[in-house]
Formats: structure tokens, sequence, C-alpha cells
């Protein structure tokens, strides 16, 4: 009898619909999380208390994302505000079998082989995370500030010069107000399960 | 023929290699379109780049939705020709993942209004275009590009194409009456107006409403969901799409958001 309803709970999980969105809402403090980095450590939002953060969602298999990593850029702005003190994650929600999908090895592997910075790089396959802060696309970037705020979400740059997380960044440590805290996010949709 | 002259023609013809890259893998098929037969000068002349996905692809809208990238046109005229913005057909909701986009399965005409300078030196014009668009799958998404040309004759009148019926056929959006109106209740938007039946909004940006939220027809008129937006919503721009199939009638909507 109990392994029936087991077997009933478990069909009746696979029949819920896929996660609902929420959203890390520009002015309103980041959603908390927690999640699996590629070497395998359980990061939380609150062990960066105090800290810039930024979020970076990733695909290397997505042309957008390529377009940020394949001359160097993305991998430059890492590089840079990692070097002053900026935690800095990647996140893949690409489920598994999906388009993007890195294992913990893998990952570690293409960031060695991309020269990318990040602070940690994030697993999130069932995306959880990914919905969590409304991550729609590939890339798709969340500033928070050192009070748990979010400060700036949406897209990379204006698909010309002007990035908006570099922007971002540099008005907030100046004290300035983010002129351009909210964009719309552009590139590949994230390949959640 | 002797040996020497055929290595030679050989050599000639390996030499000979159209300039460029090699041909791409196309997911869409573009092609450049006019609906009059002839140009006029200072006439304005409707053309159009027709986009053909091959099936299970598609290109974007306007506003891509959630994901994506629109289609690109530009143009490469003579002096003095002047080129209005894209013109829209109706779009469709493709949705993949939970992820909600706006775009095209099928045939596009991405419609475009020339006008030619008063004066036209020559017997014909070629018109030339440089298209890139996003061709993408539920699992896929590729940025494509070609050129596109048309050389069309010069003359003091000219009659429809035999292309133009199908710059017809398109569904065009047309103007909303003027009676429509948008109230904010909270996070609820309330597009009232006359119509019947089943009706979507598409919104001409990303910063508007959820575009992953559902839009429920109340007798108080269409709900929608609006975005959290860090400055207040001064307006609800966009297309409310009616009917289906064939049936489908897109308004243009661009009303200021009245408190209720």
């Amino acid at each position: 009898m109990k392994r029936f309803f087991l077997t009933l709970f478990a069909s009746a999980a696979l029949l819920v619909p896929s996660a609902a969105f929420a959203d890390a809402v520009v002015g309103s403090p980041a959603p908390s999380f927690s999640a699996t980095s590629s070497s395998g450590k359980t990061v939380k939002l609150s062990d960066y208390k105090g800290k810039y953060v930024v979020l970076e969602w990733v695909n290397h298999q997505c042309p957008f994302v390529k377009k940020q990593y394949d001359p160097g850029k993305m991998q430059a702005l890492q590089k840079k505000w990692t070097g002053q003190g900026v935690i800095w994650l990647s996140v893949c929600s690409s489920a598994e079998g999906k388009q993007g999908y890195l294992s913990a090895q893998e990952t570690d592997q293409t960031i060695k082989e991309k020269g990318a910075h990040p602070s940690e790089a994030l697993i999130d396959p069932n995306g959880d995370l990914g919905h969590l802060y409304g991550a729609k696309t590939t890339p798709h970037m969340f500033v928070i500030d050192p009070s748990g705020k979010v400060i700036y979400s949406g897209a990379i740059d204006d698909k010309a010069d002007k990035n908006y997380v570099d922007a971002a960044l540099s008005e907030a440590k100046a004290g300035k107000a983010v002129s351009e805290s909210q964009t719309q996010s552009y590139g590949c949709s994230v390949k959640y399960r | 023929m002797r040996l020497s002259c055929f290595k030679f023609l050989i050599l000639l013809g390996l030499l000979i290699q159209p300039v460029g890259s090699a041909p791409q893998q196309l997911h869409c098929q573009a092609d450049l379109l006019c609906a009059q037969r002839a140009l006029v000068p200072g006439q304005p002349v409707r053309v159009a780049v027709r986009l053909r996905p091959q099936p299970g692809w598609h290109t974007y809208w306007s506003n891509p939705g959630e994901s994506g990238l629109a289609t690109d046109i530009k143009w490469q005229l003579p002096p003095g020709w002047k080129a209005s913005p894209i013109r829209w057909p109706l779009p469709h909701r493709i949705v993949a993942n939970g992820i909600v986009s706006y775009g095209y399965e099928g045939e596009t005409y991405h419609e475009v209004t020339l006008e030619p300078p008063a004066q036209l030196s020559g017997p014909q014009v070629t018109l030339k275009a440089h298209v890139s668009w996003l061709a993408c799958t539920a699992e896929n998404c590729l940025p494509e590009e070609t050129d596109v040309a048309l050389t069309l004759a010069v003359a003091d009148t000219s009659e429809k194409s035999e292309q133009a019926a199908g710059f017809d056929a398109q569904a065009w959006p047309q103007a909303a009456p003027s009676s429509w109106s948008c109230h904010r209740q909270g996070p609820t938007l309330i597009l009232q107006g006359e119509w019947t039946g089943k009706a979507e909004f598409f919104p001409a940006d990303g910063l508007m409403i959820l575009d992953n939220a559902p839009q429920t027809s109340t007798p108080r008129g269409l709900q929608l969901t609006a975005a959290t937006t860090t400055k207040p919503l001064q307006r609800l721009k966009g297309l409310l799409v009616t009917g289906e199939g064939n049936e489908r009638k897109g308004y243009q909507i661009d009303l200021p958001i009245l408190p209720r």
C-alpha cells in the first residue's frame, strides 16, 4: 500500500507543470538562494553580504554568448571586476541533455579553455536559480549591491559599445545611482527542463 | 588538346572561385520583392524582404519577446532614395521551455516603403539590402544573414506586379478605434475595446507586461499583468490581435495608461 502511494506521488510529481518564473526586481532585495558550484561547494547569496555580486547566465553554445566570449570581452569584464572585489557568479540553467549543459568537470574545463574569471560557476540543471531570478536569455545579467539590493537587471550591452554591467558597477562604486538599471535582455532562450 | 593546355585550364578553373565565404546553409530563404512592375521617379513603392523559414524554424517580430532577436534590414540604395521602417505582419506567440517569444514560423513579408528621388537616371535601378535575422528552433539559435537585390526598370507609370497579391495576403495591423482605452488597477492593466472572441496582446517592448503571465478576457476587457519597472509605465504600446487563423486582425495600440 505504501509503495502504491509512493508511486502515485512520484507520478503526480512528474505531472507538475514547469516552475513559474519569479523575478529579481531592480530596487528590491535580491532573492536569496543556495546553489551548487562546479567545485561541489554550496554557494549562498548570503555568503557575499557586503560585496557587489554579478550573476551571469551562460550557455557556451549560444551565438550571443559566443559573441561575448570569442573576442574575450566577457572574460576581460570578469577579470576587471573580480580584481576589484566583485563576486562574479556564472550560472548555467541548461537542463541535462539540452544545449549548453555542462557537468562540473566540463564547466571547469571550459572556464580554463576560455580564460574566464568567474568567482564561482553555478550549475543549475533543475532551473531553480534561473526561475527564481527570472533568467530568460543567455546572456542575462543581474548586479547586486553590497546591501543585497538588485541594482541592474537585463542585457549585457546595448548591442553596440555600451556594456550595461560595466556601467552599473562603475556608477555604483562611484556612489552614483545606476543610470540604466533595467533593460530588456536579449539572447537565446535558457534551455530549461 | 595538349596536356599542358589542359592542366592550365584546370588550374584556371580552380582559381576562379566566387569571392567571399563558402555558401552558408541558411535556414531561411530570403528574397526581395516589389509590389509594382516598374519604378516611377518620386513615387513611393512597396517592397518586401520575404523570409521563408524551413519547417521547425522561426524568426522574430520587432519585439522578439523574452528571447530572440528581430530581423534587421540594412538598405544599400542609390543616392536620394529613402526607406521607411519595416512594416511587420501580425506575429505569433511562440512558447518553448516556458519562455515566450513573438515571431513567425511561416513565410513572412517584411514590407518597406521606398521613396525614389524626383529624378531617376538610367533605364533601371538595382535595389539592394543586407538582411540579418535569428533563425531558431526550440533547441538552437543561429544568427544568419544574406544580401538580397532586385533590378527594376524605370518608367513614367507602373501597374501592380504579380507579387502584389502576396503583399496584400499578409495579415497587416490596422489602426485601433479611438474609443479603446487602457486602465491600471494595481499590477493589472485592462485593455478595453470592441472585439469578440479570442484576443492576444503583443507588447512593443519587453519592459511593459509580463510576457509569460496569462492574458484573461473579461467583460471589462483584456487583463494583462504589468511588468515591474523602475519608472512607472505611462503608455501601453503594441498590437492587439483578435481572431484565429486567416481571420486574425491586428490593431495598433498606443494608449495612455489611466488610473482606474
